[in-house]
């Protein structure tokens, strides 16, 4: 009997346990205890300067103090953006957030295990390691926001192939070569082209995502092929205006096509001049704030736990943005905090989700 | 003390000791290390003219011209510092600096300011004072140039960085975009630019106290100490001109691409140090001098240019580069093998 | 006689625990030539740098022209015209012979930081013309040989008479001792014309040269002046006995060891061995268990044979053999293999790791002796060091002290123990080996270094002093000007110092 007992004791112990544990985590933060905090590489890009200024859009929009925000830089270091996360979640990690631009794969496995062992919560973006999901008792990685660099890729190339006239040749500028959404975006062109039996890619070079690179190769094409040049295609924007720099050298600026991907004002202000056709963006005000609105719904309990969501509602692709100069005008100025309304409301959080990402 | 050189065989008094036979070999060694650097540019020039005609067409020698403008001058300034014995590894981030200093003073996309030409003298400005504080730096605490100038890197970076905030300055000053990118006569403006660095840069190597003086100062620190030569002075005047050459680099590459960024100098340290090292310019100081510097930067030049015009994969060019470079370094070395082996 | 130009008075100057000048006076004519004789180690390079100011003296003084220098720097003698002709040559080699004559002081040449290359050359031609020497002004000093570049050093040093308007004193530093006869002709034909326009002091190991163009001979020994000699009357024997002293330290004494007989088996055999221009047609024997003890100036070529011998410079005819085999190696490292083991002159650059500890030096080469199996005994390491430190009497703070932090007596300490440690070698290579010891190590070594002899290791030994040669060898090798000039058998108080120094100079 008295054994008996004890069990009674320690079980009800044990569910009492689990309850406070389960409210602690889910509904139980103040709204002015929370803090958001953006893990990522640096802010010399502008594509990371918009992901810090979404991240403050969205605490702003929430009514909510700046100084609940917190931005990591790590410069590249793995370990860097692993430990300053520990850090940090030695104090209230349950209402802490993380939104993450991870530097590789690996530290998207390590900050996870960090959110799980400490009751944090984090959204990932870009890509995950294989079988490594937020379903897979990952209760704290609220969910992972994937970006399909042969979308990126695929979406740009049909638009520069559409500003050819369909035919003539093309010459691309990679990324760095050994590099995931590099080949992913080059895929995407190859796609393209296969598709498209009049246009022929020319010559493939790496200008390692950067402008000042893209230069000299641009000028050394156009006096390689001359005007059999019909398409410039750049795995990024930064290539794709040192493009437009070197075409602008020889006089041929807007009257060859350009495209490129990220979608940064540079590049949409090309675009609205005509001499860029086309860029295809993620929307890093997007990226850099989705995870902190996901994370707020549910640590306000406006919406349930993650774990009762929907795989494809935790691990999905988002919507590529592709500007040209059709739509070019409304990302011409840095959007208001109005214009993410219909992403940031607890009941609109998925509303980029293309679908379960591969 | 009583002591011949025994660690060291001195080649050049075997070339008078032994005869003709020898005089005529150290001759023809003399002659490939002074024009093997001009002579491997021609036959790469000539390789890649066969292999595309192209590569030789006027249009992509004026393409060549403007490519090697910015390396150019960026040699110009490294020669005097290699000559001194020293090395400069902060170039990329002081081109940062001088960058950003003047696209946000030009017509630009974050500022309102409006300063036209005197951005540019700004930036330049910029540049001279990192490359002087180097000097002062390496003459005064007497820290090795290689450690001062890897911490100016970082310095110049960060404060770069820091300009930046993210949001790298579109320039909209289309004059000095027009002047930058257009041409003269048939030749790119910034090519002229260039060759007025390397004429300034050669009078002064020549014909002045302090270009001869940094022949004596990499010759030999302890004799030009005791020929009562400032040493200090001059290398802080060395570190100085690098400095403004490399404020000039960046001035101009950001005029050309519109831009001022943190990443504008990337990868123009290794390339500069590998052209003014091929064209002859010993690392140890006291040999070579900015026209041999030049040279190796055209080499450079046509190398990365020629190998996308014989459709070298992209895979393939870093690794080609890399054994040319190899081969260079080697035949511009291979005299002083011997002068090096010391017996332990 | 005319007016007196320099004067040295009691000059005294120690370095650590050796004395290297003991109360030397001496005085220098304006426009005579002075020769400086003596001994390696007596002393009168050191002479020769407390002249240039390069050395401060601690006692004594440097009067010039009735005034006493009261600085020692370079500079502060070149002021008051005296300038040095360096050994090591102190020409830059990159730049114009022009660039190096008026280097530091170009004068009207440079206006403003500008060159007038016209102007530069035209002085630099003056001073060339000075020397009747047809040198052209803008050669790069490198492409010139070691006879044409001590005319250039010699045309600096007269750009003082021109900057300070007196005549020079003129310190030539074995000028003649890396070039050939033709060339050693040239350079004693300058310091006659010379004489002229300035005051000499030249110092050489060729008695030849100095008669030839001295007018005065002051000969060192020990660190001491010793005599002074008018060379237009002096007896070339009488110097020849002055520069060997008159006494012989006792414990250098030959016959303090018992006469030994030479194993017959010949250990190490060379056979017409030549090299370049630095020896030639080179034959001996070498016996197991033999000290074979070279004698020669600087330049005679004794150092090349060792080098050779040891791997570090390839013959160009001839052949080696050890213990019956002819041998091919291609550099020390094979030499070691075999058995050979070298202590170089020169422990900076051939024997030590300055910035390794004392310790690592000692068993760099062997770490054999300290190994047990695959790891290194550290004990063991610890225990042979320390007793080769006590045995040798190595000043060190510790056996961890780094071997460049010590002085230069110690240091070729280490680099012997660095040899003596190992299991014992079949041929050593003593390359002056007490060189800069005090009498004491000295002591030690040679007992040491006879002790290996009685174990049937061969010796080659070169050695700073005929007395030290002398006390230690079997054999006395001669060598003058790359060729062997006598082989003396050592016993009973034969060869004497003066048999073994006809034969060398």
């Amino acid at each position: 009997m008295k054994k008996s007992k004890l069990f009674g004791l320690i079980a009800v112990s044990l569910f009492v346990g689990t309850v406070t544990q389960i409210s602690n985590a889910s509904a139980a933060c103040d709204k002015s205890q929370i803090r958001f905090v953006n893990s990522m590489r640096e802010i010399s890009q502008p594509y990371h300067g918009d992901l810090d200024k979404g991240g403050r859009l969205f605490v702003q929009w929430a009514g909510l103090s700046d100084s609940q925000y917190v931005l990591q830089l790590n410069q590249g270091d793995t370990d860097k953006q692993v430990s300053l996360m520990r850090s940090l979640l030695a104090t209230n990690p349950g209402c802490t957030i993380f939104n993450v631009e991870p530097n590789n794969l690996p530290a998207v496995r390590q900050m996870v295990e960090i959110a799980n062992q400490t009751g944090a919560w984090i959204v990932t973006h870009w890509s995950h390691p294989d079988g490594f999901e937020p379903f897979n008792g990952n209760d704290h990685w609220i969910g992972h926001v994937g970006v399909n660099g042969l979308d990126q890729g695929e979406s740009i190339s049909k638009e520069l192939v559409k500003a050819m006239g369909g035919e003539g040749g093309i010459v691309a500028l990679q990324g760095i070569l050994d590099n995931k959404p590099a080949q992913l975006r080059f895929a995407g062109l190859k796609k393209v082209i296969a598709a498209n039996s009049k246009v022929t890619l020319l010559d493939q070079q790496t200008a390692n995502w950067d402008r000042t690179q893209a230069f000299p190769i641009v000028q050394a094409w156009l006096a390689k092929y001359g005007d059999k040049i019909k398409g410039i295609w750049a795995a990024n924007d930064d290539m794709a205006l040192g493009a437009v720099e070197a075409l602008r050298a020889a006089g041929l600026a807007g009257k060859i096509p350009v495209v490129g991907a990220d979608g940064i004002p540079a590049a949409i202000e090309a675009v609205s001049k005509g001499e860029m056709v086309a860029t295809a963006s993620t929307d890093a005000y997007y990226q850099g704030s989705i995870g902190f609105a996901m994370g707020y719904c549910v640590l306000t309990g406006q919406v349930p736990p993650p774990k009762q969501w929907t795989n494809e509602h935790r691990d999905f692709y988002l919507r590529l943005i592709t500007i040209t100069k059709d739509n070019v005008n409304q990302y011409l100025k840095p959007p208001p905090a109005s214009a993410f309304a219909g992403d940031w409301a607890c009941d609109k959080i998925w509303s980029r989700d293309t679908g379960a990402a591969s | 003390m009583d002591r011949t050189p025994t660690g060291v065989i001195q080649w050049p008094s075997l070339a008078a000791r032994d005869g003709n036979m020898r005089k005529v070999i150290g001759v023809l060694r003399e002659m490939a290390v002074t024009w093997g650097p001009a002579l491997a540019l021609v036959i790469l020039y000539t390789a890649f003219s066969i292999g595309d005609a192209r590569f030789a067409s006027l249009a992509n020698l004026k393409t060549l011209a403007s490519q090697s403008a910015i390396p150019l001058i960026l040699a110009t300034g490294m020669t005097y510092v290699i000559l001194q014995g020293s090395i400069d590894l902060s170039v990329e981030g002081v081109m940062a600096v001088s960058s950003l200093s003047c696209a946000m003073l030009l017509r630009n996309s974050r500022t309102g300011f409006d300063l036209g030409v005197i951005a540019l003298l700004v930036g330049i400005c910029v540049g001279a004072m990192f490359g002087t504080l180097n000097g002062i730096l390496i003459t005064r605490l007497r820290i090795p140039s290689f450690m001062v100038t890897l911490g100016i890197w970082s310095v110049t970076s960060g404060i770069a960085m820091l300009i930046s905030g993210g949001q790298p300055p579109e320039i909209r000053d289309m004059s000095i975009r027009g002047w930058a990118l257009g041409e003269t006569i048939g030749v790119p403006n910034l090519t002229l630019v260039a060759l007025v660095c390397l004429v300034i840069g050669y009078l002064l190597q020549n014909f002045t106290r302090f270009g001869r003086y940094t022949y004596v100062i990499g010759g030999s620190e302890e004799i030009a100490k005791l020929s009562g030569v400032r040493i200090n002075f001059y290398k802080v005047l060395g570190f100085g001109l690098c400095g403004l050459t490399a404020g000039l680099g960046g001035v101009l590459e950001s005029a050309r691409l519109g831009l001022g960024h943190v990443e504008i100098g990337a990868q123009q340290m290794f390339l500069t140090l590998t052209a003014v090292v091929i064209g002859g310019t010993s690392l140890s100081g006291g040999r070579g001098g900015v026209i041999q510097s030049a040279v190796g930067v055209l080499i450079l030049t046509v190398l990365a240019n020629g190998m996308i015009f014989i459709g070298v994969t992209p895979y393939l060019q870093k690794a080609v580069q890399g054994v040319i470079i190899l081969v260079a370094v080697v035949a511009a070395t291979w005299r002083f093998r011997a002068r090096l082996r010391v017996v332990k | 006689m005319s007016e007196i130009a320099v004067s040295l008075e009691s000059i005294g100057k120690r370095f650590g625990s050796v004395q290297a000048l003991r109360d030397v006076s001496l005085m220098i004519r304006s426009r005579e030539v002075i020769g400086l004789m003596g001994e390696n180690g007596s002393g009168k390079s050191t002479l020769l740098k407390i002249l240039a100011g390069l050395i401060r003296p601690d006692e004594g003084n440097v009067v010039v022209r009735g005034r006493p220098l009261t600085k020692a720097s370079f500079s502060a003698a070149a002021k008051a015209g005296i300038g040095m002709v360096f050994q090591e040559q102190s020409l830059l080699l990159n730049l114009t012979v022009a660039e190096n004559i008026f280097l530091g002081c170009e004068g009207e040449a440079v206006r403003f930081g500008l060159y007038n290359w016209r102007k530069l050359k035209e002085m630099a031609r003056r001073q060339l013309d000075k020397l009747g020497c047809d040198i052209s002004p803008d050669t790069i000093t490198g492409s010139l040989s070691f006879a044409q570049r001590q005319m250039v050093e010699l045309a600096k040093v007269l750009t003082i008479e021109d900057r300070i308007g007196v005549e020079p004193i003129i310190l030539l530093d074995e000028p003649t001792s890396v070039l050939d006869a033709e060339e050693i002709d040239t350079v004693l034909h300058q310091i006659e014309r010379l004489r002229s326009r300035a005051s000499v002091v030249i110092v050489s190991h060729r008695l030849d040269e100095v008669l030839r163009v001295a007018d005065r001979i002051y000969v060192m020994t020990n660190g001491q002046c010793v005599g002074e000699r008018d060379a237009r009357s002096v007896d070339a024997e009488d110097l020849k006995r002055l520069m060997l002293g008159k006494h012989l330290s006792e414990q250098y004494r030959r016959h303090d060891r018992p006469a030994r007989p030479i194993e017959n088996e010949v250990r190490l055999s060379l056979r017409n061995l030549a090299h370049r221009s630095d020896y030639r047609d080179i034959s001996f024997d070498l016996h197991a268990g033999e000290i074979l003890g070279f004698a020669g100036v600087e330049g005679s070529g004794r150092e090349c044979v060792c080098r050779t011998v040891y791997g570090a410079e390839a013959p160009s005819a001839g052949e080696v053999l050890l213990d019956g085999s002819v041998i091919k190696f291609d550099g020390p490292a094979d030499a070691v293999k075999m058995g050979i083991a070298y202590v170089p002159s020169e422990r900076r650059i051939e024997g030590l790791v300055p910035n390794m500890s004392v310790r690592e030096n000692m068993t760099l080469a062997h770490l054999k002796v300290a190994r047990r199996g695959w790891f290194l005994d550290s004990q063991r390491e610890q225990k042979l060091v320390s007793q080769w430190v006590e045995r040798l009497r190595i000043k060190t703070p510790s056996n961890h002290a780094l071997a460049g932090q010590l002085s230069g007596g110690n240091q070729q300490k280490v680099v012997l123990a660095k040899w003596l440690i190992a299991e014992h070698p079949r041929l050593l290579i003593l390359d002056h080996p007490l060189r800069g010891l005090d009498i004491g190590a000295k002591a030690e070594i040679f007992a040491r270094v006879r002790e290996l002899a009685q174990n049937g290791i061969s010796i080659l030994l070169i050695a700073d002093t005929l007395e030290e040669l002398l006390a230690l060898s079997d054999t006395i090798l001669v060598m003058r000007d790359g060729a062997i000039t006598a082989r003396l058998p050592v016993g009973d108080g034969k060869p004497t110092q003066m048999e073994i120094l006809e034969n060398m100079i």
